[in-house]
């Protein structure tokens, strides 16, 4: 019965589909190429390096129209290149001073539009990084420019609801690990869970896959006395709570889920009664079924 | 590791591995091309890592665990997510495929390999490293990082939602 099955499922993929030899050839001559001692990593490491580089580089380029003037000595300039001094008065009315300010901002009211980001504007935003993980409730609007990030919700109703430290953090599923680890340094356990490794920090847990550096899975804790009911009052959805034995655990579990705006929240309960404590949820991207 | 023993241990692992694998890729991904990059990379990978393995058994773990991995990976990209959008839009717009196509496309599998194929991908992923790939539950629980007992279960679901009804040893089934 096996193998005949082995013969089912062989027959869904079509002939054709193998590793022809000169496939072989081209893997092989690719392997000696990049066999050469170096690893193979999803994330190079020389990426923070060439990051670096990158913003040097725009800066550069947008410093350059102050440090030429600078150094032509054009009558009524002030300006010594400090990115953040302000243009004195005068500078207001000549137009070869106007430009670069103008440029700039340009692009800070380009990162301020929410739904109207393009992807030009999100490598400007490289820039901002560190100013926009302390602006958490524009992080939170920006949450468009990451087009691989889905925001975790827009519902403020829910946000609320939760009522949850997490929310302030600004983390969002897809946020690459090592960013996380370095803005928010204070977690309290590394550990593995089936199909991916977590870091616990007290409230909240994130849990990464084994061979990725993004965030796939959010875990909150520690509500306060928040009930299923009230849950489904403010998604306008009913949950399904229901017990089952999980394998992993050893224990019996007591869960049900829904999923709003693409993302998929699986709510674990004190019992399955409507008005059950929520002891923690799940959120994660909503693959579909 | 002499270069000449690295290139002949790949050459034996993608005669050995690699029909199974880019099948499997694709059986997964549904796209010749993507199948065989993502085995590409497998084997890249293997090579680079070549001195790391002691036995024949840590190779094989290896191979699928690094596929099943990148195929996973495929589904969380933005480009596959592009194609499921396309995919589920499709129905909407014309499509090339005449009735008669369709119905043939049909007639050529079998009702439990198109069951299975629409299995959730953490069930249909086991069913084919046991039964294609003829991995034992030891073996899918390291490609998978998962418990056996977690094996188990899934394989005794995917049957049962598959309509797959038989006893062999050492499962569990639904």
């Amino acid at each position: 019965m096996r193998e005949s099955l082995k013969q089912e499922l062989d027959k869904t993929v079509p002939a054709d589909v193998t590793l022809s030899e000169a496939k072989k050839q081209q893997i092989l001559r690719a392997a000696q190429e990049r066999g050469g001692g170096r690893k193979i990593s999803r994330v190079p490491k020389l990426l923070p390096a060439l990051a670096g580089v990158a913003v040097i580089g725009i800066s550069g380029v947008l410093a350059y129209p102050y440090l030429m003037e600078d150094g032509a000595d054009v009558p009524g300039e002030t300006r010594t290149g400090e990115e953040n001094e302000l243009p004195a008065e005068g500078n207001n009315e000549d137009p070869e001073v106007l430009v670069p300010v103008d440029e700039e901002q340009d692009i800070e009211e380009e990162l301020e539009k929410d739904t109207e980001q393009t992807e030009d504007a999100a490598d400007e935003h490289v820039e901002d990084t560190e100013e926009s993980s302390n602006q958490t409730d524009e992080s939170m609007e920006d949450e468009n420019v990451e087009v691989e990030s889905p925001p975790l919700t827009k519902q403020d109703g829910l946000i609320q609801l939760f009522d949850h430290e997490f929310f302030e953090t600004g983390i969002e599923l897809g946020d690459a690990v090592a960013e996380i680890e370095s803005d928010y340094p204070n977690w309290s356990e590394k550990g593995e869970v089936e199909g991916g490794l977590l870091i616990d920090y007290g409230s909240f847990v994130v849990i990464h896959g084994y061979f990725e550096t993004t965030i796939n899975h959010i875990i909150l804790k520690d509500f306060n006395q928040l009930t299923v009911s009230q849950i489904e009052e403010v998604i306008g959805q009913e949950i399904e709570i229901e017990a089952y034995f999980n394998n992993i655990l050893n224990r019996e579990v007591i869960s049900g889920e829904f999923v709003l705006e693409n993302i998929r929240y699986v709510v674990t309960a004190g019992s399955e009664s409507e008005d059950a404590q929520v002891l923690k949820v799940t959120i994660s991207e909503y693959f579909g079924d | 590791m002499e270069k000449r023993e690295k290139d002949r241990l790949l050459t034996e692992a993608m005669d050995e591995y690699g029909h199974y694998l880019v099948r499997l890729a694709y059986s997964f991904v549904k796209e010749r091309t993507k199948a065989e990059d993502i085995v590409q990379d497998v084997f890249i990978r293997y090579y680079i890592n070549l001195e790391n393995f002691e036995g024949r058994s840590s190779v094989k773990t290896f191979l699928y665990r690094i596929t099943v991995n990148e195929c996973h990976n495929y589904f969380r990209s933005w480009a596959y997510r592009k194609i499921e959008l396309k995919d589920k839009l499709a129905p909407m717009l014309q499509t090339g495929k005449s009735a008669e196509d369709l119905a043939l496309v049909s007639e050529q599998s079998s009702d439990m390999a198109e069951a299975i194929s629409k299995l959730p991908l953490k069930y249909r992923e086991v069913i084919w490293l046991y039964y294609y790939a003829e991995l034992s539950v030891k073996e899918i629980s390291e490609v998978l990082k998962v418990p056996a007992n977690t094996v188990k279960t899934r394989l005794a679901r995917a049957r049962q939602q598959a309509g797959v009804t038989f006893t062999e040893e050492g499962i569990d089934h639904a």
